[in-house]
């Protein structure tokens, strides 16, 4: 326990000073402004860039429905989806790999320092990390939502999605401290998350996986901040879950054999 | 009943997919002891040091430090290591990674301070407030030995702590290894024979992965006295050449260049033979030259014979 929190002390100090926090916070809060901006003005930032006169207005207002609040959530949950994804990946992608290079990893592990401590409290701040930003800017979004739109969903459940959404990012986190500890070089940890990315994004499409696969819960964290909460919700937060555990296990077993 | 060693192996072998790094080693350090580990490049010495360190699993054998048998995958809180290129925070101070790894190592938090401290004024490092990312290669091998002893470890193992120094950086941390004599068992390997010739009083040779000389450096001299080398220093390589073509047409000699250096050895003649034969050589041939002399060995010859 003593070592769990000495290097999780490390690690927050870590995260602060080689600006990690601040990279994520900027990211994460610039979506939970713009999402609700873009659902609110997208027609109207339309006609502003296409100059005047070759763009039929009245007809592209059809093809839009009036925006609404449900698409300023939506639009924060979508773009975080995205960018903020590839954001975490982008930084948390070198989180054992590097320590394995650098040789820092032999000093603290020769210090008396287990495996699984080491593993488990990078993925303890990683995830407080996200958790302390999801909690920021998703009041941030329905804020804005409720300014730009005069109405907005219910706070509780909209911080419920947001909840369920730093759960999806925990599955990204496992995910990419799985591949670090595998991988030889970072460019490899980067493109199998790239990959395993994408897969996700193509099963997605597919209605039936949707429904059980991590990827879904994007979903669902929008639905539950508009006020619905679909029937396959806990199956698709138990999946991603044990997935989550079954990835940092099996990280914390390859560690445990690998040579340094 | 026999001396615990700082340091024992029992036939610790390593093998990789395609070569035999480290073969059936036996190996004894005694408590105390600052032990120059030699080998050329490949030799088998970080191989070996990872598996003491439990860094890397041996393919057989077993050893033991302080007399405790050690495995892979189970911290050895009775030894410190410095590695060629120690690897740190970069966006710590000195005085932080110290506290990590001291905290680490669960000291109670007020030997915790003092300690850091200490080991900071012992590797010269103390109240610099730069971050570990701003300082020079020296500054990161002394604070590489300061994280190698936090633990108050029995054996110290380093793996060629000054290869990349320059002199006054390489004189600096061999005077602060050299200061570790008598608290600690050091295990040193370099390349740098003259330094280990200095403070070392035990050597291991390792070639091919196989241990070819191991004892005190005295034994290790005894053991080659009779090979007493003859040595002509000359002003200028042109000399050194024609003196070697000379010396070659009178028989088979084991010559060496060393530099305008020439180090010469016989199995048929003594060494003072050699040097009469030199002499004549040098008269006749009318060589200007700085010496002659015959030499005891030195570390340098020894591994040079051993390793050959």
């Amino acid at each position: 326990m003593n070592n769990y929190m000495t290097f999780i002390r490390k690690e927050i100090i870590e995260t602060i000073r080689n600006k990690r926090l601040i990279v994520l916070a900027c990211v994460f809060m610039s979506f939970a402004i713009l999402g609700p901006l873009m659902g609110r003005y997208l027609v109207e930032f339309i006609t502003m860039i296409v100059p005047a006169g070759e763009l039929d207005v009245d007809g592209l207002m059809g093809l839009f429905d009036e925006p609404t609040w449900v698409d300023g959530y939506t639009n924060f949950y979508t773009n975080l989806a995205q960018v903020g994804v590839i954001t975490v990946m982008l930084l948390y992608m070198g989180v054992i790999l590097d320590e394995k290079r650098r040789g820092t990893a032999p000093m603290v592990l020769m210090k008396g320092l287990s495996h699984t401590t080491f593993v488990m409290s990078k993925f303890t701040v990683m995830a407080l990390t996200t958790l302390v930003i999801m909690l920021v800017s998703t009041p941030i979004a329905h804020l804005y939502t409720y300014i730009l739109f005069e109405e907005a969903g219910n706070f509780g459940e909209m911080m419920l999605g947001g909840l369920i959404f730093w759960i999806f990012l925990l599955f990204i986190i496992a995910l990419m401290v799985f591949f670090s500890t595998i991988a030889q070089k970072v460019s490899n940890v980067a493109l199998y998350g790239f990959l395993a990315y994408f897969a996700m994004v193509i099963f997605d499409v597919v209605q039936q996986l949707r429904e059980f696969l991590p990827y879904g819960l994007v979903v669902r964290a929008v639905q539950v901040s508009i006020g619905y909460f679909h029937e396959h919700l806990m199956v698709n937060l138990l999946i991603t879950i044990v997935a989550m555990i079954i990835l940092l296990a099996v990280s914390i077993h390859i560690l445990k054999k690998k040579e340094l | 009943m026999s001396e615990t060693m700082a340091v024992e192996t029992f036939g610790l072998t390593k093998r990789f997919k395609t070569a035999l790094a480290v073969n059936e080693v036996n190996l004894r350090v005694p408590q105390g002891a600052i032990c120059g580990f030699l080998g050329k490049n490949g030799a088998g010495k970080t191989t070996t040091i990872k598996m003491l360190t439990g860094m890397k699993k041996p393919t057989s054998g077993e050893f033991a430090i302080m007399g405790k048998k050690e495995t892979f995958g189970k911290g050895i809180r009775a030894v410190g290591y410095l590695p060629d290129v120690p690897g740190f925070y970069g966006y710590m101070t000195g005085w932080e990674f110290l506290d990590l790894c001291a905290r680490l190592c669960n000291m109670p938090e007020q030997e915790r301070k003092t300690h850091v401290d200490d080991l900071l004024k012992q590797v010269g490092l103390y109240g610099v407030k730069t971050k570990v990312s701003g300082y020079s290669r020296g500054m990161r091998q002394r604070l590489g030995i300061a994280q190698a002893l936090v633990n108050n470890p029995a054996v110290v193992f380093m793996d060629e702590p000054i290869s990349a120094l320059d002199p006054m950086g390489r004189r600096d941390i061999m005077e602060i290894i050299g200061g570790l004599r008598g608290k600690t068992s050091v295990v040193l390997s370099t390349h740098i024979l003259s330094d280990v010739e200095n403070i070392c009083d035990h050597i291991i040779i390792i070639e091919k992965g196989k241990i070819v000389e191991q004892g005190t450096l005295d034994e290790i001299k005894a053991r080659f006295g009779h090979e007493d080398t003859v040595k002509v220093t000359f002003y200028t390589p042109e000399d050194c050449g024609k003196f070697i073509t000379a010396l070659k047409e009178q028989g088979e000699f084991d010559v060496r260049e060393e530099g305008m250096k020439v180090a010469i050895q016989s199995s048929k003649l003594a060494p003072v033979d050699v040097s009469k034969l030199a002499a004549k050589l040098l008269t006749n041939g009318d060589l200007p030259f700085k010496g002659l002399n015959i030499d005891a060995p030195s570390l340098d010859d020894i591994f040079y014979e051993v390793t050959k």
